[in-house]
């Protein structure tokens, strides 16, 4: 063991009461539909980089953890996901509520989203330093094709398609060329706003995208009351020898625990891809994988069913911190927002992050596993009220998160300017979710610019003002292989499996 | 009317980004810029155009497919859970904040914040004033304690000059 790890272990130790918090914020955050967890932690981006590095971090990941566990709460208990990750818990969990298996089904919840959070603890602490090893041989050619790796994955995985996905990524580049020319000092963009003269107000334009936006979308909506006032609940199923039972059935399924956690923890490490389509994948695979007699029960309350969600929502949080901490690259709304805090402090961010920060880094990493103990405890007391919180009237919420978007935006530099800008880009955000452009792979672009374009000088300029470098290593060719097969490898894929399909078929 | 209804959600972010695209590309003709960044500009700046374009044609053949399907909102208790005058509520939002932020040097952040919750109470048609009230107090207070007392932010004191620390 590196002696970075004992550092980090002793650095974790003395903050860790910051863990249980988060959980509980996350657990909060998570039950309330609509509210992600990338949308407050942008909400909360004052209070996390007034914190020390290590503190706003840790409290950083573990909302992340809690929201993922609370969001199967409502979805147990209401048939309502807390988030689009929680959607799939639903399936099989809101059938066993009816069966008036509530109690057991959350206790299978809370126990797969603990396996879920300590597998993906256990794989990001074995992959990221190794990787980080390997990353460290890129030089800043390499650097630019993994940031373009990274924006065309989040746009091939993009709702919207891959134009848009890929437009909206290169727009967040573009933009983010707004000031002053990190090479050779010219101002660009600026429309002679001295407010622009630096950069663009990257905090303010995270929280406009992340956090207003979302705003946005709640008051379009028009959401008042999920359930009606008076509805009956289903509180008296709630039992705790019913949940410690529901505990004890989430071990005999170890295959789905295995297989739900790998998948979370490499979807989870795709940029842009997230819980949502983790879960959705590992609930198929669990389909495919079951025996025919308990296929039949798949979306009326099969335990391998709720296993398989819930493992994979928590195992995604592990495999997210992998490419943020080897090589700067965040792959979700929650990753960027961590990113920023690092990059706040002056932290490294890429390979050598380990090298220089390393007790931090290895620090958020062991607080995973904590994370995971304080999801069985506090899940298990929540399970009996958390769900409630999903009977708030939503309207309320409205001017809540909006005046902690509007003080993110204003945090930074203090300036009424960066609080327009947030503004903007909330609308901007609104709009392009709206007409489904990928707000994280702008936000990428914004927030990686900076370090692309610095990256692509020193390149340029190495290889004597020629693109020569960006081709001529082997490193540099492979991953321009892999980029390009972002393009080519899903319909080579869909064509190969459509022909299997036809040859089966005529047989 | 009904040209401008169904594209101008469609066009809105493609036309901002050959704005902000062409703006940048005509900019480099016009300083003093090094090769390297006019090049980086263009390597950026002419693959967006180009896929903005694709975008826009995509959508342009099938409007309907272009947008997220408004889910339809559930029916509270006062039945105000409507996605009807979704576009009004949220241009008043944006309009409230917009104000608050014009005024907010000249107010001062707690008259500014009390004043915007309940403004934005109001375009969100949360009907009960009581709780309105209770919350905008709530929040200016939440303003204070949090980011001034707790994190030492700088707001504008506006007219409270007696605040000003």
């Amino acid at each position: 063991m590196p002696d970075a790890f004992f550092e980090g272990f002793q650095l974790f130790l003395s903050n860790f009461w910051i863990v249980p918090l988060g959980v509980l914020i996350g657990m909060f955050v998570g039950a309330m539909p609509g509210l992600t967890s990338s949308g407050t932690l942008a909400m909360l981006l004052p209070v996390l980089l007034v914190l020390k590095p290590e503190l706003g971090l840790l409290l950083g990941v573990s909302i992340y953890s809690g929201a993922e566990m609370g969001n199967s709460f409502p979805s147990v208990m209401l048939n309502i996901p807390g988030t689009a990750g929680g959607a799939v818990t639903a399936f099989d969990g809101f059938p066993l509520m009816k069966q008036g298996k509530a109690a057991w089904a959350l206790g299978i919840c809370i126990m797969a989203s603990v396996i879920g959070a300590l597998i993906g603890a256990m794989a990001s602490l074995g992959l990221s330093p190794q990787i980080a090893v390997v990353a460290l041989a890129f030089g800043p050619a390499e650097i630019c094709i993994v940031i373009l790796f990274g924006l065309a994955v989040i746009a091939q995985l993009s709702a919207g398609g891959l134009a848009k996905g890929l437009f909206a990524g290169l727009f967040g580049l573009l933009l983010a060329t707004t000031g002053t020319d990190p090479t050779f000092g010219t101002q660009r963009g600026t429309f002679g706003v001295v407010y622009l003269y630096d950069q663009l107000p990257v905090i303010a334009v995270l929280v406009g995208l992340l956090g207003f936006s979302e705003v946005l979308i709640y008051v379009e909506k028009g959401l008042s009351r999920l359930l009606k006032p008076g509805a009956e609940l289903p509180s008296h199923q709630i039992g705790l020898a019913g949940i410690i039972s529901g505990m004890k059935e989430t071990f005999k399924y170890p295959m789905e625990l295995l297989r739900g956690g790998a998948i979370g923890v490499g979807i989870g490490a795709m940029p842009g891809a997230g819980a949502s389509v983790a879960t959705f994948v590992s609930y198929q695979q669990a389909l495919a994988f079951a025996k025919p007699e308990r296929k039949a029960l798949f979306g009326k309350g099969a335990p391998e069913g709720l296993i398989a969600a819930d493992v994979t929502n928590n195992a995604v949080v592990g495999g997210a911190l992998v490419p943020l901490l080897t090589l700067g690259i965040p792959g979700s709304g929650s990753m960027a927002v961590l990113l920023v805090v690092m990059t706040y402090h002056g932290m490294y961010v890429g390979p050598r992050l380990f090298q220089f920060s390393g007790d931090i880094a290895y620090a958020v990493l062991i607080s995973q596993f904590f994370a995971a103990g304080f999801i069985l405890v506090i899940g298990t007391v929540l399970a009996f009220f958390a769900y409630r919180v999903a009977l708030l009237n939503l309207k309320m919420m409205v001017p809540i998160i909006s005046v902690f978007c509007l003080m993110g935006g204003f945090a930074r530099n203090n300036f009424l300017f960066d609080m327009a800008v947030m503004v903007v880009f909330g609308c901007l955000g609104f709009i392009m979710k709206r007409y489904q452009y990928p707000v994280v792979a702008m936000l990428l672009g914004v927030i990686l610019g900076r370090l692309f374009e610095r990256e692509f000088m020193r390149a340029w300029r190495i290889g004597l003002d020629t693109p020569e470098l960006f081709f001529s290593s082997a490193i540099a060719q492979i991953l321009w292989g892999l980029f390009i097969f972002t393009f080519v490898g899903p319909p080579m894929i869909r064509f190969i499996r459509r022909k299997l399909k036809s040859r089966s078929a005529a047989e | 009317m009904q040209f401008l209804k169904t594209y101008s959600g469609i066009l809105l972010v493609p036309m901002l980004a050959l704005a902000y695209g062409a703006h940048a590309l005509w900019e480099l003709t016009t300083g003093p810029f090094q090769n390297a960044t006019i090049i980086y500009t263009y390597v950026i700046g002419v693959p967006m155009l180009i896929l903005g374009a694709i975008a826009v044609a995509g959508d342009l053949r099938n409007p309907a497919k272009a947008r997220v399907s408004q889910e339809t909102a559930a029916s509270g208790d006062d039945g105000e859970g409507s996605v009807k005058g979704g576009g009004r509520r949220v241009a008043l939002v944006v309009l409230c904040s917009l104000v608050l932020i014009s005024v907010l040097s000249w107010v001062g952040y707690l008259i500014g914040f009390f004043l915007f919750v309940l403004a934005v109470m109001w375009a969100v048609q949360l009907k009960n004033w009581v709780a309105s009230v209770i919350i905008a107090v709530i929040m200016a207070a939440v303003v204070h304690f949090i980011f001034v007392l707790v994190l030492g932010q700088d707001l504008p004191v506006g007219i409270l000059t007696f605040m000003a620390r």
